[in-house]
């Protein structure tokens, strides 16, 4: 039995002893690797500055993937309802900032509201009403698009015709975390994800903040 | 008797060499009684770490390791990794049910389905070490973009850093790869790694390897000013310096970002002291690379830090990408790729479950985006390949034990039979 313990630990001595490098400091490694270009492979772009490799800008930190983002928050609901919780909306709006953590964004929940479980796409998820039947929701997304864009994808979920870019530039602004956003207030026929059939006497409102270059570098 | 037997067995049992107490000890059950409870044990922690880490850390941890530390009861202890307790499993096996054990014609049952355990154990040996993963984007066709035809694949977790020479007139010579195995591991402070190689004339040092600067939503959130990287006393290049994000669970938003320096080679293992260049280098996306370029005499060289990439034996060309949403929204329902094979001129079209396997790799139907599109955005589809040599052999090997575990078991069934007939038998000539 001693045997058997004595083997299996010198064993292991020696593993642990292999597996520690005498020197982790300065450590030389030789480059076996390689491999043929691509015949389709995109080119290259070279000369840049650090700058234009990571895709900053005067006033953006964004990674090169993506370098703009954009901010929504939404509620939607059945008319009277939503109508009746707009003091809330826009209470909740203020106390929407940057904070910390990951996603760094801290708000605070209004008293009335249930708070949902957040989602890859809503840091924060809320229902209320009667069946929860309302829905408030914070969204960031990188890209994200134009305000036109997401306009006509807000006004199709309620099953309205696209608007023109002159209407939606001329949507209200509203603050909104770092500046002003444009305020949007439709009521149509709602049809959620995955609905067979679309509500009526929907309403919905909320602010799109469009493809925002964040601040630099902290 | 008995006691003189006894000491002979202990006399015996004394005079055993070490080397034959070391294989009756790696050829015993004993053995593999302990490994088989640790495959048991890490099995479970490693199911469960994935609540915390995510699937690709814990899978690290706990499974492509030889030893890792595990807080169990708040007391650290160091146990052996998955890795390390297979090759053990095998070495094991190989030992005591295929070396050791008895063997008989009449009795192959057992050593067959030993035979067929070793192999899937072989089998994911030849997997963890040689396959190859990753996505190919091909963007609709659309004029003389030629985004929609690749023979590149690029993984979603693994980093590599690619030193690329180029000719005079800027066209890629050859690219020489530091492997995720060579760039991985631990990098503890102030720690570095020189990469050499005798077709390069300089050394790469790379330095402050940082897994993660980057939050989950892509920003670079460990990007620091001058300023800011003064006041945490970061190396600044360029203006910039970076400090370390936590890791996000989903390993595919990781950005990592390094240091590095170039030293000319002045003979044949000398390198000059001086570095002739030095730049921060921070992962880049596989559609647009942006390297950082310099020169070495005459030479143009670039070194990139990149998602690990695989050139393909062929190359391939998306014809159309179909998509279909669910009714009333903007999800998409079911989405497949009609792709041609460019050298061959081989049409295929992928879908859900049904992949394009060629020379080896198989092409899956992945994904598609950019996510959010319009109608009438352009489209690209992404598609998940994979080249493993072992893909078949765990189902090879299920056949190879079931088949001896079936010879096994009917050979026991005809000798249960044979010897009730013959007890049934004595029964009736006793009466």
């Amino acid at each position: 039995m001693f045997a058997r313990i004595y083997s299996l630990s010198l064993i292991l001595i020696l593993g642990l002893l292999g597996s520690v490098s005498c020197d982790r400091a300065e450590e030389y490694v030789e480059i076996k690797d390689s491999r043929t270009p691509g015949r389709f492979s995109p080119t290259p772009q070279l000369g840049l500055s650090f700058k234009d490799r990571a895709g900053i800008t005067s006033s953006s930190n964004s990674s090169p993937e993506s370098s703009k983002v954009s901010f929504f928050v939404k509620m939607i609901g059945p008319k009277a309802l939503i109508d009746g919780e707009k003091s809330r909306f826009d209470a909740f709006c203020k106390t929407l900032k940057v904070g910390k953590g990951n996603p760094p964004f801290e708000w605070t929940k209004p008293d009335e509201w249930n708070a949902a479980e957040g989602t890859a796409m809503r840091i924060a998820n809320f229902n209320f009403g009667p069946d929860k039947k309302g829905e408030c929701y914070f969204t960031v997304l990188p890209g994200g698009g134009q305000l036109l864009a997401n306009l006509n994808r807000w006004r199709s979920q309620m099953g309205l015709p696209d608007a023109t870019p002159e209407e939606a530039e001329s949507l209200p602004s509203r603050q909104f975390l770092f500046g002003d956003g444009k305020y949007v207030e439709i009521e149509g026929s709602f049809k959620g994800f995955g609905a067979s059939d679309a509500e009526d006497g929907y309403k919905m409102i909320g602010i799109i903040m469009p493809e925002l270059q964040i601040g630099g570098p902290k | 008797m008995a006691d003189t037997e006894s000491d002979i067995h202990k006399g015996s049992r004394k005079r055993k060499s070490l080397l034959a107490k070391l294989y009756d000890f790696f050829s015993g059950y004993l053995l593999a009684v302990i490994l088989l409870t640790f495959l048991l044990a890490l099995t479970y922690f490693g199911t469960m770490a994935q609540v915390e880490l995510g699937l690709y850390e814990a899978s690290e941890k706990y499974f492509e390791s030889f030893f890792l530390t595990e807080n169990i009861a708040g007391v650290p202890v160091l146990l052996p990794g998955v890795y390390l307790v297979s090759a053990l499993l095998f070495l094991n096996l190989t030992l005591g049910a295929i070396v050791r054990v008895r063997k008989s014609w009449r009795r192959p049952g057992m050593l067959i389905a030993h035979s067929g355990i070793l192999y899937i154990l072989f089998a994911g040996f030849v997997a963890f070490h040689y396959t190859k993963e990753g996505n190919m984007l091909l963007y609709e066709p659309n004029g003389s973009d030629v985004r929609h035809q690749s023979d590149e694949i690029y993984n979603l977790t693994n980093w590599s850093i690619e030193v690329t020479k180029y000719d005079s007139n800027g066209k890629r010579e050859f690219i020489h790869v530091i492997g995720p195995d060579q760039l991985g591991g631990d990098w503890e402070a102030g720690s570095t790694r020189t990469y050499v190689n005798s077709d390069i004339p300089f050394q790469i040092k790379v330095s402050g390897y940082l897994r993660n600067i980057a939050n989950g939503k892509g920003q670079l959130a460990g990007l620091l000013s001058e300023k800011g990287a003064k006041d945490k006393g970061v190396r600044i290049i360029e203006g910039y310096g970076v400090e370390a994000v936590p890791t996000n669970k989903s390993m595919e938003f990781n950005l990592p970002a390094t240091y590095i320096d170039i030293f000319s080679r002045v003979g044949t293992n000398k390198f000059d002291s001086e570095s002739i260049s030095s730049a921060l280098l921070i992962g880049s996306g596989p559609l647009s690379p942006k390297p950082f370029t310099f020169s070495d005499g005459d030479e143009k060289w670039s070194v990139d830090l990149t998602r690990q990439r695989y050139t393909l034996p062929f190359a391939i060309e998306l014809e159309n990408f179909q998509k279909e949403d669910h009714p009333g929204t903007m999800r998409a329902r079911e989405y497949s790729s009609d792709v041609i094979k460019i050298d061959t001129g081989r049409k295929v079209h992928i879908s859900m479950n049904k992949p394009m396997r060629d020379a080896g790799y198989t092409l899956y139907q992945a994904s598609w985006g950019p996510e959010g599109a319009r109608p009438g955005d352009r489209l690209y589809t992404s598609l998940a390949v994979s080249y493993n040599p072992a893909d078949q052999w765990p189902k090879y090997g299920t056949y190879v034990i079931a088949i001896g575990m079936t010879i096994h078991f009917v050979q026991k069934l005809f000798s249960y039979l044979k010897r009730s007939n013959r007890s049934r038998r004595r029964e009736e000539d006793s009466q």
